[in-house]
């Protein structure tokens, strides 16, 4: 692997008058050309970390660690003026609303011509072409005619396909794609899914794709990042991680999926318990207290990451490479 | 067979559409039909699945049947009343043997209202309730797995999960023949979604209950319904037992929805998005975007029919053999 | 779907208490409650509080200024300012709350009809109080006041009138964001009937919003008895109140500008006070800002 675009190295961020970190020592790196996808429930801290990515914050979080974007640290090296540039120019998002993602008083076209700065010395009639390439890529009907239009005349779907044409019109060195299908129907979902498998080709950079859908992370995704109340419980390929999860939680959460159970049942599988509270964390391993598998010894000590090969790691006592 | 324990019989429900001036000068459509003509039934201590994506009205469907939607053609029957009408008589007594379950469960309970005076408001709507209430709140958080001291809580104070439960153990206090629960687990993480379900299982065979299950989520309804009625453009489109929609389906949307959960990325499904409910395709309305679509289906809408004994689909194609009239072999994914 | 941690139930004294607290937290929002709360004080207990009887005459202390004897000094007839300012209060603040109360009576049951109500009921009550709202308040009230007198109920009938499409504005337009509410409509499936929709689950959800308007509306309500009492059309003399004590402060201002300024006074403090105990108290009961972790 080239050097990473983005390293994070056992980065903590704690929110202004929080009574803890809301994420603790993760570490993980991105790859040129790798999309990575990084997987959690409701108090995972994953959107932490992409507000975070995107050096986007809430004033008076704390940050420790490295967190690099090709080396230099978003959060000790750059002023905000250095930062708004880079999100302008080398991060581009995918947000989970495609109704507030885009301006509603301008066109598409020109709110597309917008994102692709890379071209704005080039003529008028190149930089439209290119929109209009982009906007077939991403299968829409009638570019021409949905250019001239607003976006509230657009519909959920189209309107997605639209920011991924406009994140892959602004050629990003990172692109996050910050749960893009969830406000989705199953048909259009389908529809995004396949689109964005296909964009990756036309994608140079590096993608992290955010997501609660591990059926997502299987169709898009070559490596796995799973978050557990705010830690990194595994990581590794999603070859791998799928196929043998080494973590009881990934285990768990793999079990749990209705997607994935073959035969019906009436009885689901499912993790007893809830994600412990910021200000009453257990002082061991962060997941002992829901965990089918743990020990005497989960309780008294936090695990460490345990490298299990080349690429996949996993927190907890239990893993033996 | 026993009688079912619902049954919507040619149900139209229409909303009136435009503002008071349009309608006065004759402008523009008068209604918007979300159910054009809907029949369906739940047979009691089952569950029906109901499965749709938004705009297909399975939402509207659920709320009909308790009364919360314009009416304006066919019945409702639950038990023995039968309602014909938005303000009919008959829905105070189908109100005390059916309850409902929000999509949204933090937003369906007053943020106002203890939790205890909450699960127990409907003994206090239907009234001649004689007991402590308090007891019956502790008995009825007790039944969904909460502890009595969540009667003094508030919604805010609360888990998303948590507050699901509340809504299940509300749903219960009149021990109802039938729940309507729509989208139990939207807003759940996977980890506790397993749990809710469970629950529901548990308390309808403890219990007897039957429930109208309305979801989007086929992976979810497949393990907790015992029949499934997909709908399309405010029409059931296919109805079958369970097995039978994921092992043969008829309806290409049907098809189309079951790849749409197991697809890997690359192919397209279907195409292109749901028309809008002021402006029906003519002849079959899921033409517009079905890959087997001919002039047939352009000319005539389909009826539904009985492809098989307890299995019906409105297709014109359905139920013949692979590749006889067919354009395309009836696979279980659609590849264009 | 948003990364927050499981809501974990916290004591629940505190969360009662929570708005109260957030209220008093912010220095204006202490301030202005302190304020307020001196001058319903003031206002209850005037007998006690005042240091005279503020009706007593005594010509041979006329127009003094301020001193020992008499803090804010004294008026054209030796009456003393500070006595007649707390008596001024008691009046400020009953026919403030008797106003406001009867506008809010009235507002409100237009308000609870329209909403709940149909849509002709709906806009004939819209129409009228957008009548309402479009006549000249002051023209209005000296219209009324020269029909029927100058007296207290005159004034608290006028507040009534002028002050009510407020408060139907509020109570309409909540209540029909309400009626799409997910928990009313909950209760409908339970098969609750109109009139406890309204008394159960509205009511308790108006009260955020209304309280707030109360406290902007407060000084609203003590302007216009103190304009119409300095032109001579609200309280009579020698009752004692902010506005006729202003009025006869502005005769006598070039020879003691200290009556008219003692008069202004508590006008304006109030005014002040009032306006900030209901930005506070909006923003206290802003849910969105309960909601902190």
């Amino acid at each position: 692997m080239s050097a990473p675009v983005l390293a994070l190295d056992d980065v903590s961020i704690r929110y202004p008058g929080a009574p803890a970190a809301a994420v603790r020592n993760v570490s993980f790196e991105i790859g040129t050309g790798e999309t990575l996808g990084i997987v959690g429930e409701s108090g995972s801290g994953k959107s932490t970390l992409a507000a975070a990515m995107m050096g986007l914050l809430p004033s008076g979080s704390t940050v420790t660690g490295g967190l690099r974007f090709e080396g230099r640290d978003l959060f000790g090296q750059m002023t905000e003026r250095e930062l708004r540039q880079l999100r302008g120019r080398d991060i581009a998002t995918i947000a989970q609303d495609p109704f507030t993602a885009l301006n509603p008083v301008m066109k598409i076209g020109r709110q597309l011509d917008i994102f692709q700065h890379w071209y704005h010395d080039r003529p008028r009639a190149e930089r439209k072409a290119r929109i209009l390439k982009m906007l077939e890529q991403v299968r829409l009907s009638d570019p021409g005619v949905r250019m001239q239009q607003y976006p509230h005349q657009l519909s959920g779907g189209i309107l997605q396909r639209v920011s991924i044409a406009a994140a892959l019109l602004a050629e990003p060195k990172l692109l996050i794609a910050d749960e893009p299908t969830t406000a989705l129907d199953a048909t259009t979902e389908a529809q995004i899914l396949g689109i964005m498998a296909e964009a990756k080709e036309t994608l140079r950079g590096a993608t992290v794709f955010i997501t609660h859908d591990m059926s997502v992370v299987e169709r898009l995704c070559d490596r796995i990042a799973v978050l557990y109340a705010g830690e990194l419980v595994e990581t590794g390929t999603v070859a791998e991680v799928l196929k043998d999860p080494r973590h009881p939680y990934t285990k768990a959460l793999l079990e749990c999926d209705p997607a994935r159970i073959e035969e019906p049942t009436s009885e689901l599988p499912t993790i007893g318990g809830t994600v412990p509270a910021l200000d009453d964390r257990p002082a061991g391993c962060i997941f002992e207290p829901r965990c089918p598998s743990a020990v005497a010894h989960c309780r008294a000590e936090a695990p460490k990451r345990h490298d299990l090969g080349p690429r996949q790691s996993a927190a907890c006592h239990l893993v033996t490479p | 067979m026993t009688r079912p324990i619902l049954e919507a019989q040619n149900l139209r429900v229409r909303y009136p559409s435009g503002t008071l001036t349009d309608r006065l000068l004759g402008r523009g459509p008068r209604h918007v039909t979300v159910l054009p003509d809907v029949s369906l039934s739940v047979e009691a201590g089952q569950t029906l699945g109901l499965i749709g994506e938004s705009g297909s009205g399975k939402t509207t469907l659920g709320r009909a049947a308790i009364g919360l939607a314009p009416i304006s053609g066919g019945s409702i029957r639950v038990g023995d009343a039968t309602a014909t009408s938005e303000d009919a008589p008959e829905w105070a007594g189908i109100r005390r043997r059916t309850s409902m379950m929000f999509q949204d469960a933090v937003a369906s309970l007053d943020p106002r209202m203890t939790l205890g005076t909450s699960v127990t408001e409907p003994l206090a709507i239907a009234g001649g309730f004689s007991g402590n209430r308090r007891d019956k709140a502790a008995e009825l958080l007790g039944l969904v797995g909460l502890s009595p001291d969540f009667a003094d809580r508030y919604p805010h104070q609360i888990s998303g999960g948590q507050a699901r439960r509340v809504t299940v153990a509300r749903a219960l206090a009149l021990e109802p023949d039938l729940v309507i629960a729509d989208e139990p687990t939207a807003g759940l993480d996977l980890s506790v979604q397993g749990e809710l379900l469970n629950l529901l299982g548990e308390l309808q065979s403890r219990l007897g209950v039957s429930f109208l299950f309305i979801t989007h989520n086929l992976s979810v309804a497949r393990h907790v319904t015992n029949r499934i009625a997909i709908m399309y453009l405010g029409r059931i489109v296919e109805e079958a037992p369970t097995e039978t929609i994921f092992s043969a389906p008829e309806h290409p949307y049907t098809r189309a929805l079951i790849g749409a959960r197991e697809a890997t990325g690359g192919g397209g499904l279907i195409e292109g998005d749901v028309p809008s409910l002021t402006r029906r395709p003519e002849g079959c309305e899921f033409r517009t975007r079905c890959p087997l679509a001919t002039d047939l289906c352009a000319a005539k809408a389909p009826a539904l029919r009985e492809i098989a004994p307890g299995h019906t689909a409105s297709c014109h194609y359905a139920g013949q053999p692979a590749g006889v009239s067919h354009p395309e072999p009836a696979a279980n994914r659609i590849s264009p | 779907m948003t990364d927050q941690t499981a809501a974990a139930p916290r004591a629940l004294k505190a969360e009662r208490y929570a708005t109260l607290r957030r209220l008093l937290g912010t220095p204006t929002g202490a301030i202005a409650s302190l304020v307020v709360a001196a001058f319903v004080i003031a206002a209850l207990a005037a007998p006690w509080v005042a240091p005279y009887d503020p009706n007593a005459i005594d010509p041979i202390n006329r127009m003094q200024g301020p001193s020992a004897a008499h803090w804010l000094g004294t008026d054209q007839l030796g009456r003393d300012l500070l006595s007649r300012i707390v008596f001024g209060t008691r009046t400020a603040l009953y026919i403030a709350l008797t106003g406001t109360g009867a506008a809010l009576g009235v507002g409100m049951a237009m308000g609870m009809i329209a909403g709940l109500g149909g849509k002709i009921l709906d806009s004939a009550l819209v129409l009228l109080n957008d009548s309402i709202k479009s006549l000249p308040l002051v023209l209005f009230a000296l219209a009324l006041v020269t029909i029927y007198g100058a007296s207290v109920p005159a004034l608290i009938v006028i507040i009534a009138i002028s002050m009510a499409p407020g408060y139907f504005r509020v109570v309409r337009n909540q209540v029909l964001v309400l009626n799409n509410a997910d928990f009313i409509v909950a209760a409908q499936s339970m098969g609750a009937s109109r009139i406890r929709l309204a008394a159960t689950h509205m009511l308790p959800n108006l009260i955020g919003p209304i309280l707030v308007l109360i406290a902007m509306d407060i000084p609203a309500v003590i302007g216009i008895e103190s304009g119409l009492s300095f032109l001579g059309q609200g309280i009579q003399p020698p009752q004692s109140s902010w506005g006729n004590m202003l009025s006869e402060g502005y005769t006598y201002v070039r020879q003691a500008p200290h009556i008219a300024i003692a008069a202004g006074l508590p006008i304006v403090l109030s005014t002040i006070a009032f306006t900030f105990l209901g930005e506070t108290l909006r923003d206290a009961l802003d849910p969105r800002r309960a909601v902190r972790t």
